[in-house]
């Protein structure tokens, strides 16, 4: 027995270069720390201008990965456009996190150095989860993600919201991946393999699948992932996370790590318990309802524009939810075009109240941008275009987002959720039209008059943004063909 | 065995059941203990001596040691005092003392049993264990390296003592804030102690 | 394959043997050769550092806490160590090319902590403005 177990083999190059995404960030990152105690405080920029090269190269990596598409290191890692998709995806979030945390990690006079070391482990931990193949894998990864998260909470160690959002954090995240962790160690226990493949062949073929125990694993399995994309009913932490992490690591969060949870979902939910979705599909169901009601009209009664993009968030990941319900391929093509559209709009947002709110967050009021299109009318306009696109106007990426979504309910016959979810939209418009009413029907307040203009790297980390916003509500076709192309999960 | 596995089984939930129940923090750690020595039982019994080892280095072994050091630094006030008279009562160590003694008990059956001591129709050895990590699994053994490396980050980032330039800049306008705080913190930590007396 | 109990019990036996004899070389070395001061703090019985007599109930520093939060993180990558050693022998050197990577992520950990001087256990360093305090 022992004897036939030795079958290893040194890993091929197809394979080295299938993960070398991960392998240029994990490089990059411990290659940053040696260089933290060497460099000390000569050089603010090196770090920042080290991991934008980092991220950069990971990104060619992963398009170069997809040359040639597969599986690797025993079947568990594969590469196909899914994964591509949210490699891409999440290394995009990564940058312009960068390009948003110079001026704020120099204002607030804290190391550059961890902070990007610890930026580049999140987004190795996230590229694993959306490429992995294997739920050992994908809880490898999540926990390389979510560890360097907390930590990024509580960056600056001497704010008193920092330290709450990320012992908020912590403990409420290291309790969900506990319960994810136990779903997958039921399913193990019930199929004989970590393997979603392997996962979803016993499902289907076996004589007498063990429903029960796949039930609880499957009920188990979405605590852990519904907390993670703060769905509700697990989406409590949200807004005193988000409000207390420093503003580059919640625009980090809401887009990065909430995109690879949202991948690690389809690619379980989609292949593994493909069969059982008349089981999960109306959990699923609820908790988009549930997620779009409480989100939006939670925003409704927040003042504090992190709350708002908080409770924003929750709502959104409830319309990503719809898509989920629809458990179709046009579905999760869906739920991929709607997610990029989202980390687009929320990143360049936040790259704004990165800039508004001063030295230690303290402008973070909703008056705080009364007269900003008089002030800064560029700024004020290109964060129109994003508040035009979270509300869903036509011509922006938000529009066909939703548009696609809701199409691939009203597909699988999700008349009542669609409804829904549309009521839902204008409600929401209601407290984002209220940004846009402060910003040019006011007068400039005390923050808006004494600004100064964006600095370049932020200029760059909201100009990005609203460019991804304009052409994926101008020519979608391209990439939600890419996304239909590579929905169909095996 | 199937009687030693669900006799130290009871012994674990009975044990983890005491542990988030006592409102002294040294006895719920005593039971915590005990827990974790009933589970490396569990999974010797089950046939994972590997697995049982590494539960007696890392958690009752080392993650304890945290716990300890969390009570050391927490314990401060009069009212500790009392906490501390407390250990040494019967009423703190016998209740750990008898569950653990039947741990003994099974652990002493379980040597004297010398083979067949499994319920499972196969021990799986450290060397198998081994196989599967450094074969097939090779590659998450090298990113858990990663996950610890950046714990190791984390670790420092957010428990060193050295006051920073960070710390310096802030504290312009918040050290009258912060000295707030630090009393808060005190008498939170005296607040809780007392509790638990 | 040992055949008696003596077979089998004399490693143990030896192992006991070896221990004692280099614990009593240490001390009685030591006890030989070493200079003899004697004061108060000298003898002072040793309690791990904490004077002997006195309130227990100080605040311990937060150091503590991160050398053994650092011990775990380091434990549990050398519980790696026990299953690569087991399999050695069959997996040669893809096996010490992949413990060779795995102990230089280590030590790049390393080396950033004990630059940092975590592991630097006086309170006066050079390289750390103190904010004076109002």
């Amino acid at each position: 027995m022992l004897a036939e177990a030795f079958t290893y083999t040194t890993p091929r190059t197809e394979e080295i270069i299938r993960l070398l995404p991960e392998l240029i960030l994990s490089a990059a990152g411990t290659f940053m720390m040696v260089l933290i105690p060497l460099a000390k405080d000569r050089y603010p920029s090196l770090f920042g201008n080290f991991s934008i090269v980092a991220i950069l190269s990971a990104i060619a990596a992963s398009l170069f990965a997809f040359t040639n598409p597969g599986t690797a290191f025993s079947d568990l890692m594969v590469v196909d456009g899914f994964a591509t998709f949210f490699r891409v995806l999440v290394l995009s979030v990564g940058i312009t996190t960068v390009l948003s945390s110079y001026r704020f990690l120099h204002r607030e006079g804290t190391d550059p150095g961890e902070f990007h070391a610890l930026i580049l482990f999140s987004l190795a931990g996230q590229c694993l989860m959306v490429s992995a193949n294997s739920l050992i894998m994908i809880f490898i990864g999540l926990e390389i993600s979510s560890i360097a998260t907390y930590i990024l909470c509580g960056y600056l160690r001497d704010d008193k919201r920092a330290n709450e959002s990320a012992l908020k954090y912590f403990l409420l995240g290291s309790f969900a991946t506990a319960f994810f962790l136990y779903g997958i160690a039921i399913v193990y226990g019930a199929t004989g393999s970590v393997a979603l493949t392997d996962i979803r062949r016993v499902l289907i073929s076996a004589a007498s699948p063990p429903v029960a125990m796949i039930g609880i694993a499957i009920a188990l399995m979405l605590v852990g992932i519904l907390f993670k994309i703060s769905a509700a009913p697990f989406q409590v932490w949200a807004p005193d996370v988000y409000q207390g992490a420093p503003t580059p690591v919640t625009s980090f969060m809401s887009a990065g790590p909430k995109a690879a949870a949202f991948a690690i979902f389809l690619r379980i939910f989609m292949t593994a318990f493909q069969s059982d979705a008349h089981g999960w599909a109306p959990l699923v169901w609820l908790s988009a309802l549930l997620s779009m009601t409480i989100g939006n009209f939670g925003a409704l009664l927040q003042n504090n524009i992190k709350r708002i993009m908080a409770y924003s968030s929750i709502a959104h990941a409830g319309y990503v939810l719809v898509a989920l319900a629809a458990c179709s391929e046009i579905g999760t093509a869906a739920a991929m075009f709607y997610l990029a559209a989202y980390a687009c709009m929320n990143i360049g947002m936040f790259a704004v109240v990165v800039h508004l709110s001063g030295k230690g967050e303290r402008h973070l009021s909703i008056e705080d941008f009364a007269g900003l299109g008089v002030t800064q009318p560029v700024t004020a306009a290109l964060l129109t275009v994003l508040i035009l696109s979270l509300i869903g106007v036509p011509l922006t990426g938000g529009f066909f987002g939703k548009f696609y979504i809701f199409k691939a309910a009203l597909q699988s016959n999700l008349v009542w959720l669609t409804v829904l979810g549309l009521l839902n939209s204008a409600v929401a418009s209601y407290y984002y039209l209220r940004i846009l009413v402060m910003m040019y029907m006011r007068e400039p307040g005390e923050v808006t008059s004494n600004i100064e203009p964006l600095p370049f790297t932020l200029q760059a980390a909201l100009f990005l943004p609203v460019l991804g916003t304009f052409i994926l509500g101008v020519f979608p076709g391209a990439l939600i063909n890419f996304a239909n192309h590579s929905a169909a999960l095996k | 065995m199937a009687f030693i596995f669900y006799a130290s089984s009871i012994v674990a939930v009975v044990a983890t059941l005491l542990t988030i129940t006592r409102r002294n923090a040294i006895h719920a750690l005593l039971y915590l203990v005990v827990s974790l020595l009933a589970i490396a039982i569990d999974f010797y019994v089950m046939g994972a001596p590997f697995v049982a080892a590494l539960e007696l280095i890392i958690y009752a072994g080392a993650i304890m040691v945290l716990f300890v050091f969390v009570v050391m630094m927490l314990n401060i006030g009069e009212h500790a005092a009392e906490t501390e008279l407390d250990v040494f009562r019967p009423r703190a160590w016998l209740g750990p003392g008898l569950l653990a003694a039947v741990l003994l008990a099974e652990v002493a059956r379980l040597v004297s049993l010398q083979s067949g001591a499994y319920t499972g129709s196969t021990e799986i050895s450290s060397k198998q264990v081994a196989v599967a990590l450094f074969g097939p699994y090779v590659i998450g053994v090298e990113l858990a390296s990663l996950l610890l490396t950046a714990g190791l980050v984390g670790a420092y980032h957010l428990g060193r003592r050295a006051v920073s330039r960070e710390e310096e800049i802030r504290g312009v306008d918040t050290d009258e804030s912060r000295a707030v705080s630090r009393g808060a913190a005190v008498s939170a930590g005296a607040g809780r102690s007392s509790h638990a007396a | 394959m040992p055949t008696s109990a003596g077979q089998t019990w004399f490693p143990v036996a030896l192992q006991i043997v070896i221990a004692m004899a280099v614990a009593s070389a240490m001390i009685g070395f030591s006890y030989l050769l070493g200079k003899k001061v004697k004061n108060k703090v000298k003898d002072t019985p040793y309690e791990s550092g904490v004077p002997p007599v006195g309130d227990a109930r100080h605040r311990f520093s937060v150091k503590f806490y991160l050398v053994a939060m650092l011990f775990i993180l380091f434990d549990i990558e050398a519980i790696f160590l026990y299953p690569w050693v087991v399999v050695f022998k069959e997996l040669r050197m893809f096996a010490f090319v992949e413990m060779l990577v795995f102990v230089i992520l280590i030590l790049c950990g390393f080396f950033y902590i004990w630059k940092k001087g975590v592991l630097d256990w006086s309170e006066d360093r050079s390289d750390v403005k103190v904010a004076p305090r109002p």
